[in-house]
C-alpha cells in the first residue's frame, strides 16, 4: 500500500499532523497501537504553564523567549508557536469539540485533588472536576473526535496495528531515505510513502524504550539524546524534575530524525518523542504535541514532490 | 483510646518482635501498652525476604540459630497458617561451587534437626523448572515463605483481644528514671506533636536497630551494628520453591517466591544508624543482586523488576567486643538491672523474623520472673487469628466473586478490604493500607489504586483534600524511591505514567513558585 504520508502513532500529535495533511488533500495513513497518552489528558491542554524557573505563568508567551535552546518552541520561535496554538484550537473546534481558553493567556483548572493548574485549553464540559471518581472520560472523547475528523477527511486509521521495522533505506544524492515499513498485521504488505512522521510518544507509549544498558528508539534505531548512565535518567525524589522526561530522539532543525549520524530526509519526529523539555515541570505537553505536528505538516506540504 | 494510669509492661517498637511480645505478655495476664513511632512493621520486619527459614542456611556456621529456626518454622506453620506458604526450598550447587560442601551442609542440617534430602539435578529441574539448569547438586529443605505484615497484624490484633493497648505514631523521646529504675516513657505523637507520659513497671526495648537509640535514652550502651540488606522484587512469581546457593552464606543467594512475586536478596553492608531512616538501594547493589540472582534462576535476566528496597538488621556484638568481630545473629535479651544496674528495663534484640516468637517468649519470661507472675508461655500452641476474617461475614473463599468493587487490581484489594483495614486495622493513610492489604504493592505500584483508595479514606476519615494530597505524596515518594533504583524497561514507563497522572492530571505536586 502506498500513501503520501504515513504517521506512526495515533495520539494527539499524530492526529493533528494527519488532520492537517488530509485537509490539504494528502493521502495519509496513521498506524496506531491503541490508547495513547491523550486518553489520560482529561481534556485539559497545556501550552506553557510554568517558566523554566518554575514560576507559574499567566501568559505563556511571557517565558517563551527564556526557554533553553533545546526546547522545541525555541526552534520555532514565539510568534510561530502562538500561530500554531491558534490553528490547533481551530482544528479542535472543527472536530466538533467544545473548547475554552486561548494561547494568549492561561486560565485555571481545578484538579480532582483540589489544586489549581494553569491551562491553555479546556475541552468538553468539566463538570464538578473537584470530586470526580471516574477519570479520563474527557481524554477519550477528544481522541475519538479527532480520529473521526481525520477519517472524515479521507484519512486511513490503522487501529490496533504496530510498525515493526523499516523495509529498507535508500541513499540518493547523499540523502538517506526511508523506503517503507512493515507492520504487525500487514507483514506481507509493506506500507510505502513519500514521507513518514514518527509520533510514537515516549516510554509509556513505546516510542522510546530503556533497558539495563541504554535508552533507544526501537523501530528505526534512531539516535536518542540521553545520558549514557542509567543513574542519570531518574531522580529518586518523585516530585523533583526527572531527567528522563526530557529525553527524546535527536533531530535536525527541520525535525528530521537522525540515524547513524545523518538526518533521514523523509522521516520527521513530532510530539512527545522529541526531547528538550519536561512536560510535567512546564505544563507544555499538548502545546508541543500540536505545534510540532503543525510545523512538520507545513514543511511536508511545502515540499511539492508531485 | 483511653490509656491506663499504669501498665505492667510498656513495649517500645511495633515490629514483629514488639507485637509478638505484646501478645505473649497480654496472654499471660499482664497489662500491656505497645508504642510505635510510625506504623506497625515499618522497620526491618517489613523489609526482608519474607522467608520462612528452615534454618539450613545457618546449619554449617551456627547450629544454635539453625535449631531455633527449624523449631520456630514448624511452630509458625502450626499457629499462623494464614501467613505461611509451604513449598520447600532447594540448596543448589553450581559448577563454580564446591560439591564437597554439600556433604558438610547435609550433615549439619541433620544434626540441627532439619530435614535435608539430596536429589538429582534432573529431579530438581522437574520440581523447580526455573532453577539454573547448570546445577550439579541439589538438596531439598523445609523452607517456605511468610507474610511479615500479616504476621505482625495478627499478633497486634490478638494482643488487643487479650486487652493490650497499642499506640502507633508515638515515639519515645525520653524515659522516666527514678532511683535507678525506669518507671515510664515520655512519648511524642508524631502526627500532632502532642506530648504525653505513660507509666509502667517494666519497659521493653524492642525497637530493632533503633533500639540502640532507645538504650541511649536509658543511659545504657548496647553495641549494635546496623547491617543494610538490599533486595529486588520481580513482577511475577518466577519460582515455586525457595532457591538458595549451597555454599557459605554470601550476597544475593536466596530467591524467595511469595504471593504473586519473587524476591532476590540480600546484600550486607554496615551503614551508619542515621541512614537507617532513609535507605536507598545503590546501583552497585542492584548489579550484584541481578548478577547473582540470574545464577539461581536465569529467567530473572528478562523478568521485570518492580522495585528495590532495603532493611537494616539489628546485629549485636558481645559486650566485651568493641570491634564487632564476634557479631552474632542470635537472640540477645539484656536485663539492664543485672547488666547496668538499671531496674525495670529490658532490651530484646538480635534474632530474626523467624525467631520473633521465641524472642517474645524470652522477653516475657524475664518480665514474669521480675513481676513474679507464674504463667507459662502459650504462644507456641494457641493459633494466631487471621485479621482478614475479623468481623467479616464475607471471608475470602476461593472462587467466590468479589461483592464490592476492586480498588487495587494488581493485588485484588476490594473496597471492603479497605474499609476493614480502616475500621479494624487502625489504617489512616495509604501506606498503612498498603501494609494491611498489600494495596499498591503490585505491578502498577499504586498508579491507579492510590487515587481511588485516597477517596475512600477522605470519606471514611473526613479528611481534607490537602490532607489527601500530602498522604498521596508520601505514598508516591516511597514507591518512587524503590522504582528509581531499577528504572528501566516497563518500570521506567510505569514511573512516567505515575508522574503524569498524579502531577499533571490530578495536580498532586510541589506547589509552584508564586509569580514574582
Amino acid at each position: 500500500m502506498k500513501f503520501d504520508t504515513i504517521i506512526i502513532g495515533g495520539g494527539l500529535s499524530g492526529l493533528t499532523c494527519g488532520i492537517r495533511l488530509a485537509s490539504a488533500g494528502r493521502h495519509v495513513a496513521i498506524v496506531s497501537r491503541g490508547q495513547s497518552s491523550l486518553f489520560f489528558s482529561e481534556g485539559s491542554f497545556g501550552l506553557l504553564g510554568f517558566g523554566p524557573d518554575g514560576r507559574e505563568l499567566a501568559v505563556p508567551s511571557q517565558a517563551m523567549a527564556e526557554l533553553p535552546p533545546e526546547h522545541p518552541y525555541t526552534r520555532m520561535g514565539t510568534e510561530r508557536v502562538l500561530r500554531y496554538a491558534a490553528e490547533a484550537q481551530q482544528m479542535l473546534q472543527a472536530a466538533g469539540l467544545e473548547v475554552q481558553g486561548s494561547g494568549e493567556a492561561n486560565h485555571q483548572r481545578t484538579t480532582p485533588m483540589g489544586t489549581q493548574m494553569p491551562v491553555w485549553l479546556t475541552i468538553g464540559t468539566q463538570t464538578d472536576s473537584a470530586d470526580k471518581a471516574v477519570l479520563f472520560a474527557n481524554g477519550r472523547s477528544v481522541q475519538q473526535a479527532l480520529q473521526r475528523r481525520f477519517e472524515s477527511l479521507g484519512g486511513t486509521f490503522l487501529l490496533g496495528d504496530e510498525v515493526v521495522a523499516p523495509i529498507g533505506w535508500d541513499t540518493a544524492d547523499g540523502q538517506t531515505l526511508l523506503r517503507g515499513v512493515t507492520t504487525k498485521n500487514l507483514s506481507q504488505e509493506p506500507l510505502e510513502a513519500h514521507t513518514f512522521v514518527l509520533a510514537a510518544g515516549t516510554f509509556y507509549s513505546g516510542g522510546l524504550m530503556a533497558d539495563y544498558y541504554r535508552i533507544y528508539e526501537p523501530v528505526f534505531g534512531l539516535e536518542v539524546d540521553a545520558p549514557a548512565s542509567r543513574c542519570e535518567w531518574i531522580s529518586d525524589e518523585a516530585f523533583d524534575p526527572q531527567p528522563f522526561m526530557s529525553i527524546g530522539v535527536a533531530t535536525d532543525d527541520q525535525w528530521h530524525a537522525m540515524r547513524q549520524g545523518a538526518a533521514v530526509a523523509n522521516l520527521y519526529a513530532i510530539g512527545s518523542i522529541l526531547g528538550g523539555h519536561d512536560p510535567i515541570q512546564m505544563a507544555d505537553k499538548e502545546g508541543v504535541d500540536m505545534a510540532t505536528a503543525l510545523c512538520v505538516a507545513d514543511t511536508i506540504l511545502s515540499d511539492d514532490y508531485e | 483510646m483511653r490509656l491506663k494510669d499504669h501498665y505492667d509492661v510498656i513495649i517500645i517498637g511495633g515490629g514483629v518482635t514488639g507485637a509478638g511480645t505484646a501478645r505473649d505478655c497480654s496472654m499471660r495476664g499482664l497489662s500491656v501498652l505497645l508504642v510505635e513511632r510510625y506504623d506497625f512493621a515499618t522497620g526491618a520486619t517489613g523489609r526482608n525476604h519474607g522467608l520462612l527459614h528452615s534454618g539450613a542456611r545457618y546449619a554449617v556456621t551456627d547450629q544454635e540459630s539453625a535449631r531455633e529456626c527449624i523449631r520456630e518454622n514448624m511452630t509458625l506453620r502450626r499457629i499462623a497458617p494464614h501467613c505461611v506458604e509451604q513449598h520447600d526450598g532447594l540448596f543448589i550447587t553450581l559448577p563454580e561451587d564446591d560439591l564437597d560442601y554439600q556433604r558438610t551442609f547435609v550433615e549439619s542440617c541433620r544434626s540441627a534437626g532439619i530435614r535435608a534430602d539430596v536429589i538429582e539435578p534432573r529431579e530438581a529441574l522437574l520440581r523447580e523448572p526455573s532453577v539454573n539448569p547448570d546445577l550439579i547438586g541439589a538438596v531439598v529443605v523445609p523452607d517456605g515463605s511468610i507474610d511479615p505484615f500479616l504476621l505482625t497484624m495478627s499478633n497486634v490484633m490478638d494482643a488487643e483481644k487479650y486487652g493490650a493497648d497499642t499506640l502507633t505514631y508515638h515515639e519515645a523521646t525520653s524515659l522516666v528514671i527514678r532511683n535507678g529504675r525506669v518507671e515510664g516513657v515520655c512519648l511524642r505523637n508524631n502526627r500532632t506533636g502532642e506530648k504525653l507520659q505513660v507509666r509502667g513497671s517494666i519497659t521493653i526495648n524492642a525497637a530493632g536497630i533503633w533500639g540502640m537509640r532507645v538504650a541511649e535514652l536509658a543511659g545504657v550502651m548496647v553495641n549494635m551494628f546496623p547491617a543494610k540488606g538490599s533486595l529486588l522484587v520481580f513482577g511475577h512469581r518466577v519460582n515455586n520453591m525457595v532457591i538458595n546457593r549451597c555454599r557459605k552464606p554470601a550476597n544475593a543467594d536466596i530467591l524467595v517466591p511469595g504471593d504473586l512475586i519473587t524476591v532476590i536478596g540480600t546484600t550486607s553492608d554496615r551503614v551508619p544508624i542515621e541512614e537507617a531512616d532513609d535507605l536507598r538501594v545503590t546501583p552497585d547493589e542492584v548489579d550484584v543482586l541481578l548478577r547473582e540472582g540470574c545464577r539461581l534462576a536465569p529467567a530473572l535476566a528478562t523478568t521485570r523488576i518492580l522495585r528495590a528496597y532495603a532493611g537494616v538488621r539489628p546485629l549485636v556484638a558481645s559486650d566485651d567486643d568493641a570491634s564487632g568481630r564476634s557479631i552474632s545473629r542470635g537472640i540477645v535479651c539484656l536485663d539492664h538491672e543485672q547488666r547496668d544496674g538499671l531496674a525495670g528495663f529490658i532490651t530484646i534484640t538480635g534474632g530474626k523474623l523467624m525467631t520473633y516468637r521465641l524472642m517474645a517468649e524470652i522477653a516475657t519470661d524475664k518480665v514474669c520472673e521480675k513481676l513474679h507472675v507464674p504463667r507459662q508461655c502459650e504462644t507456641a500452641s494457641i493459633p494466631l487469628p487471621n485479621p482478614k476474617n475479623a468481623g467479616n461475614n464475607m471471608a475470602e473463599q476461593p472462587g467466590r466473586p468479589h461483592a464490592t468493587p476492586l480498588i487495587c487490581e494488581c493485588e485484588g484489594v476490594t473496597a471492603e478490604d479497605v474499609e476493614r483495614a480502616v475500621t479494624r486495622g487502625h489504617a489512616t493513610s495509604l501506606s498503612q493500607l498498603r501494609r494491611r492489604t498489600r494495596l499498591g504493592m503490585g505491578t502498577c505500584q499504586g498508579q491507579l489504586c492510590a487515587y481511588r483508595a485516597s477517596r475512600m479514606l477522605e470519606e471514611m476519615l473526613q479528611r481534607t483534600k490537602a490532607e489527601s494530597r500530602a498522604d498521596i505524596m508520601r505514598f508516591i515518594r516511597e514507591r518512587w524511591k524503590g522504582m528509581a533504583a531499577v528504572a528501566w524497561g516497563p518500570t521506567l514507563s510505569e514511573a512516567q505514567l505515575i508522574a503524569y497522572i498524579y502531577q499533571a492530571i490530578l495536580g498532586v505536586r510541589e506547589l509552584p513558585k508564586s509569580n514574582q
